[in-house]
């Protein structure tokens, strides 16, 4: 059998599925609710993003979330009817999920 | 669960049966994570870095109607993610204690369990030790 790359996308998926199920949800309250009704303010933000660990954090969060989204993206048009495409699609929504994580690091560092 | 998925004939199948349309709700879920990821750097992470005078000049962004809107859906999506993440957590992660299978209920019960405390430890994180 020729040596594939998949399982090492399928890792990223499960990996960033996990850690987007257990975060998502409340990261979205608080960015999303709580930061717009002054519940969170920017002092504390900026506390928050001042600590390394927590930007490291951030970074990993985002890094998976961005890959597992790319992989489900591509097989989910893949499954819409883009088969003929189908390297082209994979190279697009995987090269997606580097150049986002690429932004996330420089915003970060 | 639905079974396997049909053999695509078509590129409609996604739209014959209630559990297709559900499953395809499901894998959309990451659009709305990947537009989420985007919105967090864009109006947030990368205005905090950048200072309180950046991140004032932009909160009125962040605030507005359609923002909210917008959270609202990805909120709604990745509620979708988590649900339907932890009920197959059992089908990806098959556990044995003694030699036994631990209940499906059981591992799909820790998940939302983990997913509780998680979501306690950031909120204790964010509101109270910031």
């Amino acid at each position: 059998m020729r040596p594939s790359n998949e399982p090492f996308f399928w890792a990223m998926f499960s990996a960033g599925g996990m850690v987007t199920a257990l975060l998502l949800p409340v990261l979205v309250v608080i960015t999303g609710f709580l930061v717009p009704a002054g519940v969170v303010e920017f002092a504390q933000l900026e506390s928050l993003f001042d600590f390394w660990p927590v930007r490291l954090v951030v970074f990993g969060v985002v890094f998976l979330a961005l890959f597992h989204a790319a992989h489900r993206i591509r097989h989910t048009l893949k499954d819409l009817g883009l088969r003929s495409v189908a390297t082209p699609l994979a190279v697009v929504c995987y090269l997606g999920a580097i150049a986002g994580s690429v932004w996330a690091a420089t915003v970060l560092v | 669960m639905p079974g396997p998925l049909p053999r695509q004939k078509s590129n409609t199948w996604w739209n014959q049966r209630w559990a297709y349309r559900i499953v395809l709700l499901r894998e959309l879920s990451s659009v709305a994570v990947a537009a989420y990821v985007v919105l967090l750097l864009l109006l947030l992470v990368s205005q905090v870095r950048e200072g309180e005078g950046a991140f004032a000049s932009h909160v009125d962004v962040l605030t507005s109607p359609l923002l909210w809107i917008v959270h609202l859906v990805i909120l709604a999506f990745a509620q979708l993610h988590s649900s339907t993440w932890f009920a197959l957590t059992p089908k990806a992660l098959p556990l044995k204690l003694g030699g036994r299978r631990v209940p499906d209920a059981l591992i799909t019960a820790g998940a939302y369990g983990a997913w509780l405390a998680v979501s306690a430890v950031v909120l204790v994180i964010v509101l109270v030790v910031a």
